[in-house]
């Protein structure tokens, strides 16, 4: 209990700290905690921040499904073929550094604003850190690892999945941590985004959009933002949570 | 000197070089050697001797550059689960437990096709029993201390009852007391209560010269760069062996002729 309160201190801290700021030189228009909080009860209360969360977390977890479904496989023949990786790292390389933010506009154009865009938008993002962990873990496993088993006569294709791919493992799952936070990120932009036009359906990203162009409402802009971070908070802890009781060996 | 039985493997002029040319090096040069069924052979030589190059390609992990190498007149073209391979950092799976290490190759290949699951649990468990490991079934590997580990990696070869045991270095990272330990353990396991036909045989790379002349029926002697064979020594202190013979006069000379063979290169080996 104690050790729960010096880790919250120093958000308290910051709470009161904001408190007497916006007191002191408070406009109308900055959110103060004590109305952040008021509607932030309203929001739960009507269910509206719950459903809105949940609709985020319902494509983040496609889309995140999606990303694994192509990264992972594709991850482990690019380290495991050189002549595979040689061809397709100068693809992935120049894709990398294009935010996925920067996809929207050809996905909404090709999928629409629906929750297919979404999804695709949160696959493009959680994607390219699931890869390029499984390419570096595939290439970083213990070599004797695969000859240990090759030397006990067991066949190619089952080396893969008894000895590859569990030696892989750690560094797999550190890129679905990275990637499951990235595509949390990229949710938030995408409905902000297509929350422009008429017909995004749902999510916590336009939520934030529609208090800040339409009802122009601060404080439910701050209680969306820290709902953001909690989930992002939650997710990393879960997954991380996961990875020690799948990776027990390993030290991460 | 008795009738020796068929070599069970046979070296005839084996040339490794690793690299192209003309920057090649020479690792082995014309080795040529007959490995006797059940009998335990030690290679011994100073760093750069081409030691565990000799032992990959026994294992089929890399191919000869030229000259033959025949298990039972049959050329060796890769691995074989009926040559088992013990490395020196035992390659142990750390997702496994020491049962699931111990039980893998029976699992996954083929030295347990033909068994039932209860056949191979019991194999595991009569392995387990043997090596001393009763009690740490379910520990993982980085739960385990050195010898611990050693002890597992044995039991995995052993559980596959492969026909060639080939073992690299796989006492030199412990300490002193338990290596000693160790040998003792692995003369046990290995069966040398047992006629020389009931034994299977055993490729044993190893630096130490007193390891090699306790553990093994000959010494192979090599020279570095590239590895030559420089003699085999015979050594005839009889079995079974334990801490009298470590302390037996002919036991401290075999070591030191093979001591004397080798000691030149292994100083210069040192300057390097």
């Amino acid at each position: 209990m104690k050790h729960f309160l010096v880790r919250l201190a120093t958000p308290i801290i910051l709470v009161i700290l904001w408190q007497i700021l916006a007191d002191a030189f408070g406009s109308p228009r900055m959110p103060r905690p004590s109305a952040v909080v008021a509607s932030a009860t309203k929001l739960i209360g009507s269910g509206d921040l719950i459903t809105a969360l949940a609709t985020s977390l319902g494509r983040v977890f496609f889309g995140f499904m999606l990303a694994c479904a192509i990264a992972i496989p594709l991850g482990i023949l690019m380290g495991s073929a050189r002549a595979v990786e040689r061809n397709l790292d100068p693809l992935v390389e120049s894709f990398r550094p294009v935010a996925a933010i920067a996809i929207l506009p050809l996905v909404i154009l090709w999928l629409g604003t629906g929750s297919m865009a979404a999804i695709v938008i949160v696959a493009y993002a959680a994607f390219f850190p699931i890869l390029i962990n499984t390419i570096a873990g595939v290439k970083r496993i213990d070599h004797n690892l695969m000859r240990a088993a090759y030397t006990m006569g067991v066949p190619p294709a089952t080396r893969m999945w008894v000895v590859l791919l569990p030696a892989a493992l750690p560094a797999i799952l550190v890129g679905m941590r990275i990637g499951l936070g990235m595509a949390w990120t990229a949710i938030i932009a995408a409905e902000l985004a297509v929350g422009a036009k008429a017909g995004g359906e749902g999510g916590i990203g336009q939520m934030m959009f529609i208090f800040y162009s339409y009802s122009v409402e601060l404080n439910g802009i701050v209680v969306c933002m820290i709902a953001v971070g909690i989930v992002a908070l939650v997710l990393d802890r879960i997954l991380r949570a996961a990875l020690h009781a799948a990776v027990p060996w390993s030290r991460l | 000197m008795t009738l020796q039985p068929a070599p069970k493997i046979k070296l005839a002029h084996v040339r490794k070089e690793f690299g192209g040319t003309p920057a090649a090096i020479v690792a082995v040069e014309s080795l040529s050697l007959d490995i006797r069924p059940g009998e335990f052979l030690a290679i011994v030589g100073p760093s750069g001797c081409g030691k565990t190059t000799v032992l990959n390609m026994l294992a089929g992990l890399e191919p000869v550059t030229s000259g033959t190498m025949t298990m039972d007149g049959k050329a060796i073209s890769g691995p074989g689960a009926e040559r088992g391979v013990m490395f020196q950092d035992y390659a142990l799976f750390p997702w496994k437990t020491v049962a699931g290490n111990i039980g893998f190759g029976l699992e996954h290949g083929p030295a347990g096709h033909g068994l039932s699951r209860a056949e191979r649990d019991a194999r595991v468990a009569r392995v387990i029993d043997l090596v001393g490991l009763k009690g740490s079934e379910t520990k993982y590997p980085h739960q385990l201390s050195g010898g611990m580990r050693q002890r597992v990696a044995l039991a995995r070869l052993v559980a596959n009852e492969p026909e060639i045991l080939l073992m690299d270095e796989p006492l030199a990272a412990l300490d002193a007391q338990t290596r000693i330990i160790l040998q003792d353990e692995l003369l046990r396991i290995w069966g040398q209560d047992k006629p020389t036909s009931e034994r299977r045989t055993v490729v044993y790379i190893t630096h130490s010269i007193d390891e090699a002349v306790f553990l093994a029926d000959r010494v192979v002697v090599l020279s570095s760069h590239p590895g030559r064979l420089k003699r085999i020594v015979d050594v005839d202190l009889a079995r079974p062996r334990n801490d009298e013979t470590r302390k037996s006069r002919s036991f401290s000379e075999l070591s030191q002729t093979i001591w004397e063979l080798i000691r030149e290169e292994a100083y210069r080996a040192t300057m390097q």
